[in-house]
């Protein structure tokens, strides 16, 4: 089900009529129930698939929870090991076999040994949201055999529901079990600065995602069909959809958080202000934060993070942003676009020095500082811009084609662009309106802390919801589902 | 190591609580009135919409309202030839100038045309439903054969709203093509009419709000005139084949099994209304092929389909065969330009008199010295 559809809205009313009527132990059944209605909206056979991960992986937390917190490490790999192998089986299995047998088809071609790819390929169809939940249940596993987690979690309905809370099972924000599971275990309490957040959220998410996000894609959508042939309009293109994307994956987060606000939980956030910042590790520490420390405490701390000297330190960064784009589908894009990520953070490591030189002598004076401070945003906005190309293309051709006109005809096309606009095409040039508004919205959220403002005061919050609620109306809820949707 | 997750935040009283689930309660159905209060407010004929109206079904829909059929009778005979199906359709006939021509032979004829973009049998049955149709008419509907690809209506990703525009909730039941979660969507948008205008009605806010900032001046409203008539491009807009990336034309290529014929095909079922409708009306069905021009078909479509197709075709009894323009008869690989309609427009003046199944023989070449500058000949106005 998608939430900016009309039969979710439906949904909501009826899972909250419902909900609020409901003992606190029915609570957690109905909701468990709701989820399973949710998810299995799209087909009814993918609640197997989460089942199944849920009964392994609360199995698993049941063995690995009976041995004493400081033997768990020698004596419970095994169950530790069935639940990865479960979890990542299943994520493998329909997310990288179709991927892996074209590579190896492709790889046996090179040393003339001919496949017939058609006879290995199953065509699977990703089951919606697994990339999340399998990672969600993994680092319960996980959390649970490090002993950062004392007691499993006994009750089955509550384990299940921690797998499968709809508001944030399909693209996150993927919730940690020491923040999620205990919430289940506690009375349901709801305030009114709850319930004035949660529909705030949702609002707003309903706002970024059809009013701001689905018209930047109906506007660069035709761009990326095709390979490019206008350096202007690529970059254009490549621009904006680094803008979509944001607010199309913090809309979604936006939501999930209200959702689970209005049923009494606190899910944490998954964006900090990511769209101006002035480097690419603060970018890293903001954006889609529940993945990025999945990552780092699962990944890049086991590898030996920081420890263990600078050429590992960046051997282990260029290993997590891999994974990372790995993460994210199946694809040399994707693959490229992790060690494209992983390359700029390496450069800046090894840049600091001199970055902190020069920061410091942007320090001359305020405007100094401010400018230079825009100017390492901008850069650092063109530098993920650019990486995004390879998010965005559908294919490696496509990909080629854009960074072939916008790297490789140098400066002539954006320089004739300064003197003639009109060499921009209309529908792109009109886009960038939302751009500046995302920048003046993300900008007054940082200096104005424009969201607790709007919180504190009900005349302000009433007017701005209206507004919101008049525009969602008008515009309408339903269009193309979150890009995050896809992983 | 890694961070501590933090815990929960603490939690509020039972007493807050209590007041929170009416607060709840209170925005919900103060949300309910409000969006009832704003959805009635749009529909076919309301305001905004007026201004902003701008798809090809919504302006058939509200030709079909504007209809006058005493109007339409009005000349001797009062047979109607409707011409009923999609955006080749219209660009393929010059209602003016057929009717003047009818007229001045004397025809029992008269033409109304309702054509719209992607208006396939599938979505235009929905304007054939609801036309006035009699005895001694007749119904014309030009058929694509890329408009029998499977999965079409997915293909071509025609927003629910349209679909509903256009069809009835039996109707939208019945498509085989859509899913259960599809059709759901689809019957829970209620009010109906303001998920049907709502696009329309937010362009016309929008003109409103452009008009007075930008000119100062308020709107017009549109007449239609893309709908109600055609546009008339020069020969140098002529879509060249090489503007198609080969990537595109791959992924449109249709091959046999991307062609479905079978009863559960969209389109299939709106022909099917076509021949329930028009033989309950006791009124006579015609159908004829829009081939496009010759690059469209090698570019799109291979010759296995072609025969396949042709072979379905030639079996339909309501199948009849119009000319073709040549290839530069055409502004882009499939509608027709002036020059093409202009030819189609002259043979459906004589078509009408005997509705002939082949375009007689010598009908293209007499019609073409016809066209030779020194003659007075029938030409396309627009």
């Amino acid at each position: 089900m998608l939430f900016n559809s009309k039969i979710f809205v439906v949904f909501l009313m009826v899972v909250l009529g419902v909900y609020y009527t409901l003992g606190d132990r029915m609570k957690i059944w109905f909701l468990l129930l709701a989820s399973y209605v949710f998810y299995g909206f799209w087909d009814p056979q993918l609640c197997a698939l989460i089942m199944l991960s849920t009964v392994v992986d609360y199995g698993c937390g049941r063995q690995i929870g009976s041995v004493p917190v400081d033997e768990r490490r020698e004596k419970t790999k095994p169950w530790l090991y069935l639940s990865l192998a479960v979890n990542l089986g299943l994520l493998c299995f329909f997310k990288y076999y179709d991927f892996f047998v074209d590579e190896f088809v492709q790889a046996a071609g090179w040393v003339g040994v001919g496949l017939d790819a058609d006879r290995y390929l199953l065509n699977l169809v990703l089951p919606v949201g697994i990339s999340f939940y399998t990672f969600q249940t993994m680092a319960y596993s996980i959390d649970l055999y490090r002993g950062d987690i004392k007691e499993p979690e006994k009750n089955f309905s509550r384990f299940a529901l921690y797998v499968a809370f709809f508001p944030q099972l399909v693209a996150g924000p993927v919730e940690r079990a020491p923040h999620l599971l205990p919430q289940f275990s506690r009375p349901f309490r709801l305030s009114r600065e709850m319930v004035r957040e949660g529909i705030y959220l949702i609002l707003l998410g309903f706002v970024k995602k059809v009013i701001i996000a689905d018209r930047l894609a109906v506007a660069i959508e035709p761009f990326y069909l095709k390979h490019a042939h206008s350096t202007v309009d690529a970059a254009a293109a490549m621009l904006l959809f680094t803008t979509q994307i944001y607010v199309d994956f913090s809309s979604y987060s936006d939501i999930a958080i209200g959702l689970g606000l209005l049923l009494g939980y606190n899910i944490r956030a998954n964006f900090n202000l990511p769209f101006v910042v002035p480097s690419i590790p603060e970018r890293w520490r903001r954006w889609h934060i529940s993945m990025s420390h999945w990552f780092r405490d699962y990944i890049f701390i086991p590898l030996g993070g920081s420890r263990k000297g600078k050429f590992r330190t960046q051997v282990n960064i260029m290993a997590v942003m891999f994974l990372s784009g790995l993460w994210h589908g199946a694809s040399n894009n994707f693959v490229v676009w992790g060690l494209l990520n992983g390359s700029t953070m390496v450069g800046h490591k090894m840049l600091i020095r001199p970055l902190r030189v020069m920061s410091g002598a942007a320090e001359y004076n305020r405007v100094t500082k401010v400018s230079y401070y825009y100017l390492c945003c901008l850069m650092t906005f063109f530098t993920i811009a650019s990486i995004n190309i390879f998010f965005r293309c559908p294919d490696w051709a496509t990909a080629k084609s854009f960074v072939h006109v916008i790297f490789g005809r140098g400066l002539e096309p954006y320089i004739l662009l300064f003197g003639d606009i009109d060499r921009l095409n209309n529908g792109l040039y009109e886009a960038f309106g939302w751009v500046y508004l995302v920048f003046l919205a993300h900008e007054a959220e940082r200096y104005l802390d424009l969201r607790r403002r709007i919180l504190e005061h009900w005349s302000v919050w009433s007017g701005v919801c209206l507004a919101f609620f008049w525009w969602i109306i008008n515009f309408g809820i339903s269009g193309p589902e979150f890009i995050y949707y896809q992983f | 190591m890694p961070k501590t997750i933090p815990p929960p935040p603490p939690q509020p009283s039972q007493d807050e609580t209590v007041r929170a689930v009416r607060h709840v309660w209170f925005f919900f159905l103060l949300a309910v009135g409000l969006f009832w209060g704003i959805a009635s407010m749009v529909g076919a004929d309301s305001f905004f919409v007026e201004y902003g109206r701008r798809n090809g079904g919504s302006w058939n829909l509200k030709m079909v309202a504007d209809l006058d059929e005493a109007e339409a009778r009005a000349h001797p005979g009062g047979a109607v030839a409707w011409l009923v199906g999609s955006s080749m359709l219209r660009d393929s006939f010059d209602v003016a100038v057929l009717n003047a021509e009818l007229e001045r032979r004397g025809s029992r004829f008269r033409a109304r045309k309702f054509g719209q973009t992607r208006g396939a049998a599938g979505m235009s049955r929905g304007v054939l439903a609801r036309l006035p149709l009699a005895e001694g008419d007749v119904v014309l509907h030009g058929m694509g054969v890329s408009n029998y690809r499977r999965g079409w209506l997915a293909d071509v990703e025609l927003p629910d709203w349209r679909v509903m525009m256009m069809l009835s909730t039996r109707q939208i039941l019945d498509i085989e093509a859509w899913s259960a979660q599809t059709k759901l969507e689809t019957l829970i948008a209620r009010p109906q009419t303001f998920f049907e205008y709502q696009e329309e009605s937010i362009e016309g806010v929008a003109r409103w709000f452009y008009g007075l900032v930008r000119r100062g001046t308020k709107p017009k409203i549109p007449s239609g005139l893309k709908h109600t008539r055609f546009l008339k491009p020069k020969k140098a807009d002529r879509q060249k084949t090489e503007d198609l990336s080969p990537g595109f034309v791959a992924r449109r290529y249709l091959e046999v099994d991307g062609l479905d014929l079978s009863s559960t095909q969209f389109n299939m079922q709106g022909l099917d209304d076509f021949r329930r409708i028009t033989t309950a009306a006791g009124v006579d069905l015609y159908l004829f092929e829009h081939t496009g021009r010759a690059a469209y078909k090698e570019m799109f479509v291979s010759p296995e389909v072609q025969a396949v197709w042709s072979s379905w075709y030639d079996a339909q009894p309501e199948a009849v065969h119009f000319p073709q323009p040549k290839e530069d008869g055409f502004y882009d690989l499939t509608h027709p330009n002036a020059e093409g309609r202009a030819m189609l427009t002259a043979y459906l003046v004589d078509w009408l008199a005997e509705r002939p199944k082949h375009v007689p023989n010598d009908w293209v070449k007499i019609w073409s010295q016809a066209q030779q500058p020194q003659s007075a000949v029938i030409k396309g106005v627009e």
